[in-house]
């Protein structure tokens, strides 16, 4: 069964129509995809500080103790982790910036060559697949490529490949798309 | 001329990035009638306070170090707090410096790109951005070249091209240093640095757990 994971980083109800008919599909999944929809606004996630005890007091486990739990444990066991934000000034929102930043305790501290540049060593023997969904009404090619270009860095570091990137304006209908896509 | 630099690492004052911050407004200082104020934004309930005070400056220039290939989530938190000034920045330069602790330009690249046109959906004057590779630590040569850069910032308050060329000369590691390295990696010596600090920590023991599995 393919497993996923889509971290909602929409921070409002802006959106309500598309979340509650994703919702709904997620829920219908056919039985060969089990689809976990983690509202980032329900939950307690702090900023990364920049301490790096995840790295060198207790690897792996971050010192917050919030609910980013609920992410590392759905995101590591997931095939596909799909980054859902509304564009905030071209870019992802906060929301989302700083449950990216929370990443660095999947990877080890240790340096190593990959794709011919520096970055950290695994720390898991399998990482998921990422995707990107940015919600843009406005449709800005630049900001989606921008993003893009960020995401696909991000998924070097976590030693995997951003294979889906979606750029919609966010409406009931697109819901479908999104889920047919993944 | 009101200058605001803004640290947008999470460590504040503990971070590298107050140290760029300094030798910044050092070099800004050379020159006269300039008033330069010093803000962290780690502190997220003075962003909205700190939002006025940008819209008020004639140059800002944001500090922060690489976090997953971009900008602090804090960071990002107080641009968001600059969106109601948006229409009112036309006359505002706003620059960057991006400090990253891998050595190659390639690292920050994309949140270069990203910054240019953050300015321009602001409505600011871009100012350019510093991105300074393998910035574990600040050398009396790395200083120099900020302090440089902060000098030459005025009068057209903006970093000069030929500057921001000498700041992170690498765009990628050469093969020969590859090489090196790679060959180097086979024994503790890359991880020193880490090593220590998991024994000092009595974690080395648990440094390849796997909490989530």
């Amino acid at each position: 069964m393919k497993t996923i994971t889509i971290l909602n980083g929409i921070s409002d109800d802006s959106y309500t129509e598309f979340e509650s008919e994703l919702d709904r599909l997620a829920k219908d999944a056919a039985s060969e995809r089990k689809i976990n929809i983690i509202r980032l606004r329900d939950l307690d996630i702090r900023y990364c500080t920049g301490c790096w005890d995840c790295w060198v007091k207790t690897p792996g486990i971050c010192a917050q103790k919030d609910d980013m739990e609920i992410v590392y444990r759905s995101v590591i066991q997931s095939d596909l982790t799909v980054f859902l934000s509304p564009a905030s000034l071209g870019f992802v929102g906060s929301l989302l910036k700083k449950t990216c930043d929370r990443m660095i305790p999947i990877v080890h501290p240790y340096i190593v060559f990959y794709k011919k540049e520096l970055h950290h060593k695994s720390r898991y023997k399998k990482y998921p697949k990422l995707g990107l969904i940015l919600i843009d009404p406005d449709k800005s090619a630049i900001d989606f490529e921008n993003t893009r270009r960020i995401f696909s860095r991000l998924s070097i570091n976590l030693k995997t490949d951003l294979t889906l990137a979606l750029h919609i304006a966010g409406s009931e209908k697109e819901a479908n798309d999104v889920y047919s896509s993944l | 001329m009101y200058i605001l630099l803004c640290n947008g690492s999470p460590r504040g004052i503990r971070g590298f990035s107050e140290k760029y911050s300094d030798a910044l407004a050092k070099g800004l200082a050379e020159h006269p009638n300039v008033q330069i104020e010093k803000v962290n934004l780690n502190r997220i309930a003075g962003h909205r306070e700190t939002a006025e005070r940008l819209a008020g400056a004639d140059c800002a220039v944001v500090i922060f170090p690489l976090y997953t290939d971009a900008m602090p989530g804090m960071t990002m938190a107080f641009f968001e707090e600059l969106k109601p000034y948006i229409g009112s920045l036309e006359n505002i330069s706003l620059g960057f410096i991006v400090q990253s602790g891998f050595p190659e330009h390639i690292q920050s690249r994309a949140v270069e790109k990203y910054l240019e046109r953050l300015t321009e959906i602001l409505g600011a004057r871009y100012a350019g951005t510093a991105v300074f590779g393998g910035g574990m630590g600040m050398n009396e040569k790395r200083i120099a070249l900020v302090h440089r850069l902060g000098r030459e910032f005025l009068p057209d308050k903006r970093f000069t091209k030929e500057t921001l060329a000498l700041t992170t000369p690498m765009e990628t590691i050469p093969l020969p240093a590859r090489v090196l390295v790679g060959i180097l990696g086979l024994t503790p010596l890359v991880q020193m640095p880490w090593i220590l600090q998991l024994r000092k920590n009595g974690a080395y023991s648990k440094r390849n757990d796997r909490p989530y599995e």
